[in-house]
Order: structure tokens, then sequence, then C-alpha cells
């Protein structure tokens, strides 16, 4: 079975990414927006290994990056869901509509 | 026509709409684990399989697991999300499929229309020799500060989510 181009592998990134902004835009609580926040890295992760076969097969470039893109996302999610959980234990309320204490 | 590369695709899209689409949140949890399964499984098809491993380890057994603990700490009453007005996801799904339509666009211009000509039919012990020469090599300086951020990020989670008590 012929792999497919790269052009397939971008758009599914693309489409992945999409998503995940849909999600970011829509979505009323933290943690949901946080896993939109996670599908867009994914997509980008996507990307970065599809130009890493497709580009230079050899050197692992792409591939190092996005062992230390995973590496951000994971610190990202820990500190992002740590935060959520101090505004909770302050408002008891995680809809970021609601999260407006440093308004005036 | 690869079936694999079309079923991932039909798995991780179908899931990653599930997971910005569903009511019911801790659905919307689980269905994100399966996503990055499908993105697992492709990175099996692109010749990536430790980067595969790596991120059913951390993506599907870390990140969704932290996400679902942290959904049962904060959301226990409102498990079924308010959703926002309905012009309001109009105009956030037209910004999403313009985007998608441009990157659409981008995508299929010619120069990245490669095919993989190279078969790289590489042995995994040579594979993964390379990824260690490349993270502890060339990316040496950038491996060790991804561990100096792990470390901060580690503590700075702990001080976050810890419960000050009255002294």
């Amino acid at each position: 079975m012929p792999l497919p181009g790269l052009s397939s592998f971008l758009v599914v990134a693309a489409g992945l990414f999409c998503v995940g902004v849909y999600g970011v835009l829509t979505r009323r609580n933290a943690v949901a927006i946080l896993m939109g926040i996670e599908l867009m890295l994914n997509a980008a992760n996507l990307n970065l290994i599809a130009f890493a076969r497709f580009t230079d097969p050899a050197l692992m470039a792409g591939q190092v990056f996005s062992i230390f893109v995973i590496t951000v996302a994971a610190a990202e999610a820990a500190v992002g869901l740590a935060i959520v959980i101090c505004v909770y234990r302050n408002i008891q309320n995680i809809n970021v509509d609601d999260i407006n204490l440093l308004r005036w | 026509m690869n079936y694999p590369f079309v079923m991932l695709v039909f798995v991780t899209i179908t899931s990653a709409v599930m997971v910005v689409s569903h009511r019911n949140i801790i659905h919307a949890a689980v269905f994100l684990g399966l996503s990055f399964v499908g993105v697992a499984g492709m990175y099996l098809l692109l010749n990536a399989p430790f980067l595969a491993g790596a991120q059913v380890l951390i993506y599907v057994g870390a990140i969704t697991v932290l996400i679902l603990f942290s959904l049962m700490l904060t959301s226990q009453r409102i498990m079924r999300e308010p959703r926002n007005a309905l012009a309001y996801r109009l105009l956030s799904g037209a910004v999403a499929g313009v985007l998608f339509l441009m990157l659409v666009w981008t995508a299929w211009q010619p120069v990245w229309a490669v095919k993989p000509e190279v078969a790289l039919e590489t042995q995994n012990q040579v594979y993964l020799s390379q990824l260690a020469d490349g993270l502890l090599g060339a990316y040496l300086l950038p491996f060790e500060i991804a561990s100096v951020l792990l470390l901060v990020a580690l503590v700075g989670a702990i001080v976050l989510a810890k419960e000050e008590r009255e002294a």
C-alpha cells in the first residue's frame, strides 16, 4: 500500500488544528478549552513528523523537535490544570465567562 | 488507497469533533484520548515508532488522565456545559472553516506534492540510535533545557494546586 503524499498529512493536520480552534472559541469550561489546545498541539506535531518523513528521512530534526513539543505540552497541561484547580478553589467556578476578577 | 491511513484519519477527526461538540465534558475528555491514539497510529505510518509510543504514554496515559482528574475536582455540578449562543457558534465555525480552507489551499501547492520516494526501511535499532544521536548530540542544549522546564513546571503545578492552610 503506498503511503499517501505529504499534502494528505498536511490536510489532516490542518483539519485537526481547525477543530481545536473551534473548540477553543466555543467552549466555556476552562478544561475544555485546554482540550482544544491539546488538539492544536497534536496537529503541529503531526506536521513536524510528516515533514521529517518526507523531506529529510535520514536526519531526525523533525522528530527531535516534536519530542520537545510533547515535553512543553505536558508542562503546559500540568500548569494549566493546576491554575484551573486554583481558580476553582477561589470562586467555585471554572466557566471562563465568570472568571473576571481582574476586570474593574 | 491506503486503508489504515483512511481509518486513522476517520478516527482522529471524528473523535476530535466529538471533543469540541459533546455536551458531556467527561465524554469529551475520553474522545480526546481516542483522538490521541489515532494520531499515534499516523506516527507509526510516518516511520516514527518511538514517537508513537511516547504519544500513547504521555498524551493518552498522562494528559488525558490529568484532564479527567481535574474535571472530577472542578466540574461536578456542571457536567453538562451550557452552550454559547448560536450566532457565536456559527461565527466560530466560520472562522475555523475559513482557516481550514486557507491551510488546505496552502497544503495543495505543488511545492508540497512530495511523494515518499525514499523507501526508508530502516531497522528499529538504526532508527533509535539516530534519534538518540540527535537528542544527545546536536540538540543536547535544548534537551537539558527541557529537563529544567519540566522541573519548573512540576514545582509550579504543586505550588499552585496545593491547598493553602491558614497558619
